[in-house]
């Protein structure tokens, strides 16, 4: 079982057979839904770790595509971030930080890899369900296909349409959310509107997005979660 | 729970609390199930773009979880 290497261990239980008879810490309850979805993938909850992966599996990938600049080696390093991070979890002390944590383990997994001087895929060890992996890889094509190439070229030119057609309120309550990394609140703040509004705000400009682009992902439905 | 609050759960809106009701939704055997996934995973596609990170889900989240199912399962 691997473990991060950015990972702290538990103080172990106090009191099983000594004079401290003191309780052992329970986990303070989680502040965020990340925080509550790694305490129920520690608990054996498995959609709550499957979600983490949907969230997080772009950002993942993105930080070791800056190290390795390769898509199939990227895709095969960003499962191995996952997998290290599903045997680190119950030893996750801020689990309200699990994309800090991930991301840490993201860098580390793709500077391992550089260091490895395993600058081929073929060189690597074989992990069977890693090989597995990239046989399926190459027979989907994912990699490389053209088609595939102009359908992203296409949907993501429809996506910056949908952007640019919003309403300037809801355009802007989007931008200062993705692009400035503003919280509700504090975008709440910004402009002048109740909270409620600018979460309202945001849905209806990221709905309007999705309905534009819904026909051209159509096609790939069947390759999603 | 409305997509409103998928919503917010992509941007860390979403409180705690909620998450059982989140995943409830989400669950395979849950009513709609497909659809919530569905208008999810395109949100999240579009959060990601817009912070800069253009990449459909060309089977990479079930490439990733497929990879994770046959780690549980390997013994030791």
């Amino acid at each position: 079982m691997q473990t991060s290497p950015t990972l702290t261990a538990k103080p172990s239980a106090p009191g099983v057979d000594g004079d401290d008879a003191s309780p052992v810490p329970a986990d303070p309850p989680p502040a965020t839904a990340d925080g509550a979805l790694v305490a129920r993938a520690c608990a054996g909850e498995s959609l709550a770790f499957e979600l983490l992966v949907v969230k997080y599996q772009r950002r993942a990938a993105a930080e070791i595509r800056r190290v390795v600049h390769d898509a199939a080696i990227t895709e095969e390093l960003t499962q191995d971030a996952f997998l290290r991070a599903y045997d680190g979890l119950p030893e996750l002390q801020e689990r309200d930080r699990f994309w800090p944590w991930l991301r840490t383990i993201c860098r580390n997994v793709a500077s391992s890899y550089l260091r490895s001087g395993q600058n081929r895929l073929d060189d690597r060890p074989a992990d069977p369900d890693a090989v597995a992996t990239v046989d399926a890889i190459e027979r989907a094509g994912a990699h490389g296909s053209v088609e595939d190439e102009v359908a992203a070229r296409q949907l993501f030119e429809a996506l910056r349409h949908a952007v640019a057609a919003l309403p300037a309120r809801q355009r802007d309550a989007i931008l200062m959310r993705e692009i400035e990394g503003l919280d509700y609140r504090s975008i709440a703040a910004t402009m002048g509107l109740p909270v409620n509004t600018v979460k309202s705000l945001i849905f209806r400009g990221r709905d309007a997005i999705a309905n534009a682009i819904r026909p051209l992902m159509q096609p790939t439905r069947a390759r999603r979660w | 729970m409305n997509d409103e609050t998928l919503s917010a759960f992509l941007d860390d809106e979403l409180p705690p609390e909620r998450v059982a009701e989140l995943l409830a939704r989400l669950a395979a055997d849950a009513p709609g199930s497909a659809d919530a996934r569905e208008r999810l995973t395109t949100l999240q596609l579009i959060k990601d773009a817009l912070a800069g990170i253009e990449t459909p889900d060309d089977g990479y989240t079930l490439r990733i979880l497929a990879r994770l199912d046959a780690h549980r399962r390997r013994p030791g």
